[in-house]
C-alpha cells in the first residue's frame, strides 16, 4: 500500500517535521510577559504565526525548564526569541542556546538591559521580523501519518464523551497507530478503577509495571488530596462517579497496545500509543496541583504532539500557543450551541445516524486539512491559553527499558 | 434527532442511559439490551441513568460492563440512578456534595 501524504511538513534542521511554522516569544518570568505579548500581538495583527509562552515565577523548576526546552525545539516552532526581565532564575540565554543547537534561529535579551518596555518591544519586533524572513526559506517535505504525533485530552466531559466523542478519538488513535504514527493520552486521574484494563494493554512486562506504578501513584495522590478528577458540571451532565467518568475517558486511547509510559517533557521513543504520567512524584500541597485543560494539553505538546484532540461534552473554547487543538463533541445540543468553537460533531454516532467507520474517515479529512494549514476554530478565535504549573518528577527514575 | 430511548452500553449493565429527556412510562432500550424496554417511574434527564433491575443497597452499579459505583439505598427498577442513591467506591468527597444541587458543602462563600 502506498503511504498517504497528509501534508507538506516544515523540515527543521534537527530532522523534525512540523505542521506550523511559528516564532515563539518566550518570557522567563511574569515580569517580561507584557513585552513578549506586545511583540506577538503586533505580528498577530499582521496575520503572522507568532506566539508567546513562558514561566510565570521568579523561581525555577526542573520540570518547567524541560517543558520550555521542548517548546523551544517543538516541530511546529521555527524560531525562538527569549526575553528575560533580568533578576529571575530561568536563564533566557540557556533556552535560546538549546534552540540554536537544534538548528533554529534563536535570540535572547533582558528587558532591563534593553532599556525597558518600549525599547524592548521595538528591539523584539526587529528580531522577530528577521526570523519570519528566515522562516520563509524553511524546506517543505511530505509528511505521513508515521511522522505524526497526536494527543488526546478531555475537558468538560458529560455522558456523551464516552459514548461518542472519546470513542471517535479512540478510533483515530487506532488509525494513526496502525499507520505507524504516535498517539499520547494522559489523565490517569481519570483511569480510576481501570488498573487491570490498562495493564492488560501494555506491550511488554516493563510497560505493564510502569502503568501499575503510575496508576498507584495517581490513586495515592487523589486520596491524599481528597479530590478526584470529577466536578459538578460532569455530574450535571449525567456522570455520577469518577469510575463512570474514567470508563468514558479511557475510550479515547483506542484499543491498541500501550507502548510506553512517559513523564512530562519526555518524547516517545517507540511509535504507537503512549500514556503520559503528569502526577508529581512527590506529594505536594493541593494548591500546587491545579489541573486545567490548557495546561494538560501543553504537557501533551511537551511530548512532541503536533496537534491535540480536545473532547468535550458540555462545551469548550481553549487553544494552545504551540499546537492546534481540534475540539470534538458528542453532544448534539452542545454542538448546536457552540459550533463557533467546536471543530467536529460526533453526535451522529450518538443518534445512530452514522457509523464509526464513516465518522473516522470524516474526522481524518479534517485532520489532514488542519495539517495543511487550515486554522482550527480555536486558532481562528485567537485562543492561546496555557499556564505552566510547577511539577516535580524525576525522569532519572526512568527504568532501563524506557531507553529501549 | 434525539430519540426518546435509553441506551445500554454492555449486556452486563444494570443501568441504561437516557438519550433524550425521558418522561415516566414505558421506554425502548437500544444498544446491548435484551429486555426491549423498561418502565421508568421517575423522569430521567438527558444523559442520566435509570435502573434496569431492582438494585439492593450495597450492590454495585454496572455500566460499560464495569462497576462505576455502589448503591447507597435500595433502588427500584425504572428509578433515576444518580448522586442521591449511589456513590463512588474511591472518591469520598463527591459523596459529601449536595446530591440535588451538586454544590460543595465544605467550602463557604463568606468573608471574615
Amino acid at each position: 500500500m502506498e503511504k498517504e501524504i497528509i501534508c507538506q511538513g516544515y523540515v527543521r534542521k534537527d530532522g523534525k517535521k512540523g505542521i506550523r511554522n511559528k516564532v515563539l516569544v518566550v518570557f522567563t518570568v511574569e515580569c517580561s510577559k507584557h513585552v513578549c505579548r506586545k511583540i506577538a500581538e503586533y505580528f498577530q495583527g499582521l496575520g503572522e504565526d507568532v506566539e508567546t509562552i513562558g514561566s510565570h515565577s521568579c523561581l525555577h523548576n526542573q520540570v518547567n525548564i524541560r517543558r520550555l526546552l521542548r517548546y523551544c525545539t517543538h516541530p511546529n516552532v521555527g524560531g525562538v526569541l527569549v526575553i528575560g526581565h533580568g533578576c529571575e532564575y530561568t536563564y533566557p540565554e540557556e533556552l535560546a542556546g538549546r534552540a540554536r543547537e537544534s538548528g533554529r534561529p534563536a535570540r535572547w535579551f533582558y528587558q532591563q538591559e534593553a532599556g525597558g518596555t518600549e525599547k524592548s518591544i521595538v528591539k523584539g519586533i526587529g528580531i522577530v521580523q528577521e526570523m519570519l524572513e528566515e522562516l520563509k526559506e524553511v524546506p517543505r517535505e511530505p509528511m505521513y501519518f508515521s511522522d505524526l504525533v497526536i494527543g488526546g485530552e478531555c475537558g468538560g466531559s458529560d455522558f456523551t464523551s464516552g459514548l461518542a466523542g472519546n470513542a471517535l478519538v479512540g478510533s483515530v488513535f487506532d488509525y494513526v497507530s496502525d499507520h505507524g504514527g504516535t498517539a499520547v493520552f494522559e489523565e490517569l486521574s481519570e483511569g480510576v478503577g481501570l488498573k487491570e484494563y490498562l495493564m492488560g494493554r501494555a506491550s511488554d512486562c516493563k510497560v505493564r509495571e510502569d502503568i501499575a506504578n503510575a496508576y498507584d501513584k495517581t490513586i495515592d495522590f487523589c486520596e491524599a488530596y481528597g479530590q478526584f478528577s470529577i466536578a459538578p458540571g460532569n455530574m450535571d451532565g449525567g456522570l455520577t462517579t469518577i469510575e463512570e467518568k474514567s470508563m468514558g475517558a479511557a475510550v479515547k486511547s483506542g484499543a491498541r497496545p500501550i507502548q510506553g509510559v512517559l513523564k512530562i517533557a519526555q518524547e516517545p521513543v517507540r511509535k504507537g500509543v503512549h500514556l503520559l504520567d503528569v502526577i508529581p512524584d512527590e506529594k505536594l500541597e493541593p494548591a500546587h496541583f491545579i489541573a486545567a485543560d490548557p495546561s494538560d494539553m501543553l504537557d501533551l505538546i511537551a511530548c512532541g504532539c503536533h496537534l491535540v484532540f480536545l473532547v468535550t461534552g458540555r462545551g469548550h473554547v481553549v487553544g494552545t500557543p504551540v499546537a492546534p487543538v481540534i475540539k470534538v463533541t458528542g453532544n448534539p445540543r452542545t454542538y448546536e450551541r457552540m459550533s463557533g468553537d467546536i471543530d467536529f460533531s460526533a453526535a451522529p454516532l450518538l443518534t445512530g445516524e452514522e457509523k464509526m467507520e464513516g465518522m473516522t474517515e470524516k474526522i481524518l479529512c479534517l485532520v489532514k486539512r488542519i495539517c495543511r494549514g487550515e486554522l482550527t476554530k480555536a486558532e481562528r478565535m485567537g485562543h492561546r491559553e496555557g499556564i505552566l504549573y510547577f511539577n516535580y518528577q524525576d525522569p532519572t527514575q526512568v527504568p532501563g527499558c524506557w531507553s529501549y | 434527532m434525539l430519540k426518546k430511548v435509553c441506551y445500554v452500553v454492555n449486556e452486563a449493565d444494570n443501568v441504561a442511559t437516557a438519550m433524550a429527556d425521558i418522561d415516566v412510562g414505558e421506554v425502548s432500550l437500544t444498544g446491548a439490551s435484551s429486555a426491549g424496554s423498561v418502565k421508568t417511574v421517575r423522569d430521567i434527564p438527558f444523559g442520566h441513568k435509570t435502573a434496569l433491575y431492582d438494585i439492593k443497597a450495597g450492590d454495585r452499579i454496572i455500566k460499560y460492563g464495569m462497576p462505576i459505583g455502589i448503591a447507597t439505598e435500595d433502588i427500584g427498577k425504572g428509578e433515576h440512578v444518580h448522586m442521591h442513591n449511589m456513590k463512588s467506591a474511591y472518591d469520598q468527597r463527591s459523596a459529601k456534595l449536595d446530591p440535588y444541587t451538586i454544590h460543595a458543602k465544605d467550602i463557604e462563600y463568606q468573608i471574615y
